[in-house]
């Protein structure tokens, strides 16, 4: 069930108006939100429900041991049986292949070729977030960042809460667990910031992501050798709008929809391609894992606590893992160790450079990072190495005639990066003026920009780009 | 907001939402709420109204039930009555604009040297 469906609108409408006719039953209505969440993931493959289930119980288990443990050295141990058993589940479902197919092709490399237990493994949706959102759960119990769950119900909840549930943001328990403990309420406010998110979002993935995606990018990176450099220039320029305008729609709506039903989620993206090295660029973008990977893996690999050299490995195994958790190809692994080597050197710039030396402009700082992030995204991208190798060839040997160029895709890739030029809070500015209106103006404003996306968007939608992952 | 990788905790938790949660009273999120309630109503209505060929889109995407069936032929029931009434016309033109700057460089290009099929079907209807 897309967002941007009708299917999902129906699907909304519903949830929003039961959870609010309990009132003040908290526990009813985490129980019918619980038992919605469940079928909205029950709406892509009913079967892989049972592994939802089977997650939150484990993590809650997990918590519930750790808190009764006596010594350090058991709660130690029932966080790294947690941790494990979290890992083993995305291990099985998102690494098994690969791993197998690595180990196959390594064996027939030496002469000893075995047939190996290959299985037809359907990737469970959503399964990168849940499971790192349970990882999060044991760890910060563990840590006596946040107390257990007073319940069941909530651990299984916050993994399954259906706005965050299948492509972040990666909310932790410590955010949202306090909030599920209380009756939550509603202001004007935070409801017409939800509104401005949902409408923005779906303006996001309908009208940019999904434009760009069937003009240039899908066809150019399905046969790279096919173009010439202009086409190729471009369809990188267009899948950084792309990505960004597909994975942040998905983020603001899913804020949006959860402070429609009360609740408040934390910020995933913040203008990204506004960062003026790659380090801000990982404070911009998809925040809730870079923050993830900082505190439940940099950190604890000793972070920048050692000498340079310490931290730099720290920064490239963070990183690289990173780049895996994307997905199980080598071209991840290669964008991981990329952006790694990149964040490298730029600390190792600071470490070298002097206080009084001039800082570089800023615009500078901005182009060189942005075009550091283009450049990933082509390995991101593209199916294989081959893929990229042919990316690279016809960049350099076709001619570099524009085929694909229109004023209207110029308007979608301009447009999309010029996104990065607005105030930085323009949504609050938004959402305050849509707060002050009655609800009948407010509600014709709502409508005419939601029947103004719908009037200009293709037939159809195209999965978000992190439901793969 | 400390930076990342420099093990700052303000990093954390960051509010999608600029401001502090208020502290509102019941009486007072009651209404609030009354007025996203009120919204979202409305809302459904207008485009109900307005936009009746989404409808008619999502219900040729169902299973071809007896449910499925009927839903399909009240859509469409509905998307003709409002289009007899001209509801549909903003968004139909809106699209159409939108669609001619999606086409604006062939408008402007060479003319298209049409295969002979397409010559019989672009001739003026009587």
């Amino acid at each position: 069930m897309l967002f941007p469906t009708m299917q999902f609108g129906l699907f909304f409408l519903a949830v929003y108006a039961i959870t609010w006719s309990f009132g003040r039953d908290n526990v009813a209505r985490k129980w019918f939100l619980l038992l919605a969440s469940w079928a909205f993931y029950a709406a892509w493959d009913w079967r892989f429900v049972g592994l939802l289930i089977a997650s939150g119980l484990l993590n809650w288990w997990t918590a519930e041991r750790i808190d009764a443990a006596q010594t350090s050295r058991r709660r130690k141990a029932w966080v790294a049986l947690g941790v494990a058993i979290n890992l083993t589940i995305l291990g099985f479902f998102k690494y098994y292949g690969f791993f197998v197919e690595q180990l196959s092709a390594l064996l027939t490399q030496v002469g000893w070729e075995r047939d190996l237990p290959l299985l037809e493994i359907i990737l469970p949706v959503g399964i990168s977030f849940y499971t790192f959102q349970g990882i999060s759960y044991v760890v910060d119990v563990h840590r006596r960042v946040t107390p257990k769950a007073d319940s069941v119900g909530d651990v299984m909840l916050l993994m399954s809460f259906f706005p965050h549930l299948v492509a972040g943001p990666i909310v932790r328990a410590s955010h949202l667990l306090p909030q599920f403990e209380r009756t939550p309420k509603l202001s004007r406010t935070l409801v017409a910031h939800g509104l401005v998110l949902i409408a923005w979002g779906l303006a996001k993935k309908m009208i940019f992501a999904t434009e760009l995606a069937t003009r240039v990018v899908d066809p150019v990176f399905f046969d790279p050798s096919a173009y010439g450099a202009a086409d190729l220039a471009l369809a990188a320029y267009a899948y950084a709008v792309q990505i960004y305008c597909d994975f942040s729609a998905y983020s603001d709506i899913a804020v949006g929809v959860a402070a429609l039903l009360g609740y408040r989620f934390p910020r995933n993206f913040d203008q990204p391609y506004r960062a003026t090295s790659l380090q801000e660029f990982w404070r911009r973008w998809h925040i809730s894992l870079s923050s993830w990977l900082r505190d439940y893996l940099y950190i604890p690999l000793g972070g920048g606590r050692g000498p340079v050299w310490r931290t730099c490995i720290n920064l490239m195994i963070t990183m690289l893992l990173g780049g895996i958790w994307h997905g199980a190809a080598w071209t991840f692994v290669a964008w991981g160790a990329l952006h790694g080597g990149v964040l490298t050197l730029e600390r190792l710039w600071r470490a070298a450079r002097k206080e009084a030396a001039r800082r570089a402009p800023a615009i500078i700082g901005l182009l060189v990072t942005f075009h550091v992030v283009l450049l990933s995204w082509i390995l991101f991208r593209s199916e294989s190495f081959e893929a990229v190798r042919q990316y690279f060839v016809a960049f350099a040997s076709n001619p570099a005639t524009p085929t694909l160029l229109t004023p209207f895709v110029l308007v979608l890739v301009v447009g999309g990066l010029g996104l990065h030029a607005l105030p930085s809070r323009a949504g609050e500015g938004a959402a305050r003026l849509l707060a002050r209106l009655p609800s009948p103006a407010a509600a014709l404003v709502f409508a005419f920009a939601l029947l103004l996306i719908e009037a200009v968007r293709p037939q159809g939608v195209a999965p978000f780009i992190y439901f793969q992952f | 907001m400390g930076m990342l990788f420099d093990e700052d905790p303000a990093d954390l938790d960051i509010e999608a939402f600029g401001y502090a949660a208020p502290d509102e009273t019941e009486a007072r999120a009651d209404t609030d709420r009354g007025w996203l309630s009120r919204i979202l109503l409305i809302t459904t209505i207008l485009l109900a109204f307005t936009n009746a060929q989404s409808l008619v889109t999502w219900s040729s995407t169902l299973e071809p039930t007896w449910t499925g069936r009927t839903v399909r032929a009240l859509s469409q029931a509905w998307a003709d009555q409002m289009s007899e009434l001209g509801l549909d016309r903003f968004r139909n033109g809106v699209s159409d604009v939108w669609t001619a700057f999606q086409e604006l460089p062939r408008r402007q290009g060479p003319p298209r040297i049409a295969p002979a099929s397409d010559q019989v079907d672009q001739s003026p209807s009587p």
